[in-house]
């Protein structure tokens, strides 16, 4: 009997400290990996068609990109082909065009509307979004405080959607247009925070609604 | 103290047939004590002794005529029977941090402000912080980062020195000292001197000098213990309340005084806004422990020494504006030790030599709810080290010179600066003659000083400073200094790299940043026409020049970059009227205004946060049968901001913040009161008080305690 008990196994194989380790090696790899598929920390259905979506794109280095029309991460091994439509690096925002992606048929335009729904609803046209009005991504720098402090490879005019001020980033409740990689869809968004619910800069949060 | 002061309100009773007859000795006593008091100045070493056992005792008709006697040949104090708050303001009280060496406040060429110990008791306060919030032209406000600061001729905490018995300690938060580490059971008296004051003390003396003097033992045997409860209104401090106990026991013989005291606090802190989870001050609790032994205490020859511990946690929480919550909290460990060897020879003279060692270490915690992305630790652990020979030596009786070497060390380690440690020492030769130029009617005296440092990263400092005093007539004084001060940037000024993972910007510091130099010029007038009635006028000027202040910062970052750059000046100046008397027996009245201006020459508006306009009411009562009541008042005028984030804390943002808003923090009254009953000739008395009686404060821009009230009871033997 006593042999028996001594023969079971006293300890788990894994103890919880060792689980514990590993699983914080996982994230961490993880975290610097663009190819992770964890990023997205919610994208849910709201009220009047919309989905709001919350990205993790608190890395400094790299990309996190976004298929809407999938409603789904893309990995960064993908970023040049046609399969997503935007894209975050904190609070900075590519759409798959220009410079990001040449082979890229996206773009974005500033909507004169002001709700996502309203945009999505509304023809492109008479919201001053016909075909020439859509800005491909480029070279430009950053909207920092005291004149440009750093460049980057994004969209000038989508990266435009928050105010500044010391401590704290505010949506200016822009709408855009953006064109999808593909060169046929169109979404109406909107750039609602950058926080996360623990006050985390870096996750920025984004309304949209597929245009018919 | 207590005991003689009770003492003399016993004698006072029991002399009462005499009162005719003694104001007549007085009056005498007082004529021929002003001519006499001159040829005192000659004795700056001879200690008074307000405390002997036979100032106590009533006079008798036999002892009247016995000291009308003595009268014609030495010198008298006043009787302590005519004067009830003797404790609260001794002319004769001896004053160090002008000169550095011994002299009666009454002579003293430098103007400095005392607060004694009876009148830090009155105040009911715990720490030096609350002791220096209700002193005209001082400023305490709370630190953002908990405990509270001090603003001194208009200018911010980093621009004031402090001084434990005279000696340089350690640690720094964020540029600032915290007042509410220094708990005043340790306090025998505090020492103001507002101007630049490096030519006897060096670095960081632009604003003004807070020296703090530690209690000695004076009698054979001594044993103090105070209990403390306060709490204020539930939805702003909770049900926990604030306790604090304090014992202090003390001997004194031939061979050795020593004193020993300890103390323990805890406070649930407060919420001013109690609708959001952050709080407002911290909660803390901590304990002290101190003693200072000095051996030989009445000989040539003495050795003293002293220590000072602090362990303090504090916690609070704090809330960002993009709804980060955080749970922050400071560990933090301080310690002081002093020792110095003094011999003294001839009438005055004195050769000491002093060394101290200061170690202050602060572990700081970060904790966001609902994440650990945003969580920090950092450690800082500031030390340094100081040795100072001084010798005092009377060339003739005209001159007294004073000179001396001082050798200083500070090293820093830091999580925040670039590379982790940084250390700096620096050397300084000083010289002073306090001079009298002219004894004859009029009494001229004149102090000139100079002082060199050489930092081990800044070169050499040359500052002098030129202080005169001309007694008119025994009612007049007249004084004016010209002095120098310097403050050399601070290893977080130097090599800061702060990155707030949060919200996106760098802010780092300089390493090619210079000190930055102030020079100050004051005068003051005091005018006593009459024995009960004192006025004093005064007037200052200080520039500081190569002012260190944000700035953009040339690295890339996220969003932004600042950086610490020497530009331009900034002025403060401003004047002063004080009014000191006795209307009656029992009570003691002041009134202070102050008027101060401040200009930041770089966006030509007010440095922030600065009052213009001040007052400060004080009423002491002490009735007979041991009633004692003190009200405190003071009025504060509206101070401009420009900026709301304190992320910045400690140097000028003019040059980031956007110029085109101005908010006012309110004016306000703050005011204390205390009463306190003592029984059993002293030895025990009962204490009830008011902080905040008006219930005055705003979360933003004068986030101070409101309303609190404490009650306790202390003992002494």
């Amino acid at each position: 009997m006593i042999t028996a008990i001594g023969c079971a196994r006293q300890h788990e194989s894994v103890s919880e400290q060792t689980q514990f380790m590993n699983q914080f090696l996982i994230q961490t790899l993880r975290a610097s990996d663009p190819n992770s598929l964890d990023k997205v920390i919610y994208s849910r259905a709201d009220t009047e068609g919309t989905t709001v979506t919350r990205i993790n794109a608190t890395n400094l280095d790299f990309f996190i990109y976004f298929s809407m029309q999938n409603n789904a991460q893309i990995p960064a091994s993908l970023a040049s082909s046609s399969g997503w439509d935007i894209a975050f690096n904190r609070y900075k925002i590519s759409s798959n065009s220009g410079n990001t992606n040449s082979a890229g048929l996206g773009g974005v335009c500033l909507s004169n509307l002001t709700s996502v729904s309203v945009a999505a609803a509304t023809d492109r046209t008479s919201q001053n979004c016909s075909d020439d009005k859509f800005t491909i991504d480029g070279k430009s720098s950053t909207q920092g405080v005291g004149g440009s402090v750093g460049e980057f490879i994004g969209n000038a005019l989508l990266t435009d959607w928050y105010n500044y001020e010391i401590g704290n980033l505010t949506t200016k409740g822009k709408i855009y247009i953006v064109k999808g990689g593909n060169g046929s869809n169109y979404f109406a968004v909107k750039i609602e925070s950058y926080y996360s619910d623990a006050g985390t800069s870096g996750y920025p949060t984004f309304r949209w609604k597929k245009l018919p | 103290m207590m005991l003689v002061h009770l003492g003399i309100q016993l004698s006072v009773g029991k002399s009462f047939l005499n009162a005719a007859k003694m104001k007549f000795f007085l009056s005498l006593v007082l004529f021929l004590y002003i001519p006499i008091s001159f040829s005192l100045l000659s004795q700056p070493k001879t200690k008074p002794n307000p405390t002997s056992p036979t100032n106590t005792e009533p006079l008798k008709k036999d002892d009247v005529t016995q000291v009308e006697r003595k009268e014609e040949t030495k010198p008298v104090e006043k009787p302590p029977e005519e004067d009830r708050f003797k404790d609260i303001d001794n002319q004769n009280a001896i004053v160090v941090t002008g000169s550095r060496g011994e002299r009666r406040l009454k002579d003293s060429t430098v103007a400095t402000e005392v607060i004694s110990r009876k009148r830090i008791e009155q105040t009911g306060a715990r720490n030096l912080g609350e002791v220096l919030e209700t002193q005209l032209g001082l400023n305490v406000t709370p630190n953002a980062l908990g405990g509270s600061q001090v603003q001194m001729l208009g200018l911010d905490s980093k621009y004031v020195l402090f001084l434990v018995d005279g000696q340089r300690i350690a640690g720094r938060l964020n540029n600032t000292v915290d007042l509410s580490r220094f708990k005043v059971q340790n306090i025998e008296r505090i020492e103001i001197v507002k101007g630049s004051s490096s030519a006897l003390y060096g670095a960081d003396a632009i604003g003004g000098v807070i020296n703090i003097i530690t209690r000695q033992s004076e009698k054979p045997e001594h044993y103090q213990f105070r209990a403390t409860y306060g709490n204020g209104r539930q939805l702003n401090y909770g049900t926990q309340g604030e306790k604090n106990m304090i014992a202090d026991v003390g001997f004194k013989n031939d061979f050795v005084a020593a004193n020993f005291n300890g103390g323990y606090n805890q406070s649930a802190g407060y919420d001013l806004d109690p609708t959001t989870k952050s709080t407002t001050g911290n909660a803390f609790q901590d304990s002290n422990l101190g003693g200072n032994m000095t051996f030989n205490p009445d000989g040539q020859l003495k050795v003293k020494t002293g220590i000072f511990y602090l362990s303090r946690f504090q916690q609070g929480i704090i809330s960002q504006k993009s709804g980060g919550l955080f749970d922050r909290s400071n560990s933090t460990n301080d310690f002081l030790g002093l020792g110095s060897i003094e011999y003294s020879y001839g009438k005055k003279n004195l050769i000491s030599f002093r060394g101290n060692y200061a170690r202050w270490e602060n572990k700081y915690k970060l904790d966001q709810r609902g994440s650990d992305e945003l969580d920090a630790k950092e450690l800082t652990n500031d030390r340094s080290s100081q040795g100072t020979i001084q010798l005092d030596h009377e060339l003739t009786e005209k001159h007294m010179l004073t000179m001396g070497i001082e050798s200083y060390a500070n090293e820093l380690e830091s999580d925040r600066l670039t590379q982790r440690f940084a250390f700096r020492t620096r050397k300084a030769v000083f010289f002073q003659d306090e001079w009298t130029a002219w004894k004859n009617g009029i009494i001229w005296r004149i102090i000139p000083g100079i002082r060199h440092d050489v930092d081990s990263q800044f070169g050499g400092q040359s500052t002098p400073k030129l202080a005169t005093r001309i007694d008119l007539t025994s009612q007049i004084v007249v004084r004016a200094s010209y002095g120098f001060g310097f403050r050399p940037p601070t290893f977080q000024e130097l090599y800061l790299r702060f990155e707030n993972p949060g919200v996106g910007y760098v802010v780092d510091g300089n390493p090619r940043l210079r000190p930055e130099k102030s020079r100050t010029v004051n005068a003051d007038l005091e005018y006593s026409p009459l024995k009960n009635l004192s006025l004093s006028f005064s007037v200052f000027r200080n520039v500081i020049t190569d002012l260190i202040q944000y700035n953009y910062g040339t690295s890339v970052s996220e969003f932004a970059t600042f950086q610490l750059t020497n530009i331009k000046e900034a002025y403060t100046r401003g004047g002063e009227f004080g009014l000191r008397s006795r209307p009656f027996k029992y009570t003691a009245f002041e009134l202070g205004l102050n008027y101060t201006e401040t200009r930041d020459l770089t966006s030509d508006r007010p440095l922030e946060g600065r009052a213009m306009h001040q007052a400060t009411t004080n009423l002491f009562i002490n009735a007979p049968m041991g009633w004692e009541l003190a009200i405190r008042t003071k009025w504060i005028g509206k101070r401009p901001y420009y900026s709301s984030t304190n992320d910045f804390a400690g140097s000028s943002t003019t040059l980031i913040e956007s110029q085109s808003s101005v908010t006012y923090g309110k004016e306000f009254a703050l005011v204390n009161l205390r009463l306190e009953k003592k029984f059993f000739e002293g030895r025990m008395s009962l204490f009830f008080g008011v902080d905040n009686l008006l219930d005055r404060y705003e979360l933003t821009y004068n986030p101070i305690r409101p309303r609190f009230y404490y009650g306790g009871i202390q003992a002494q033997f």
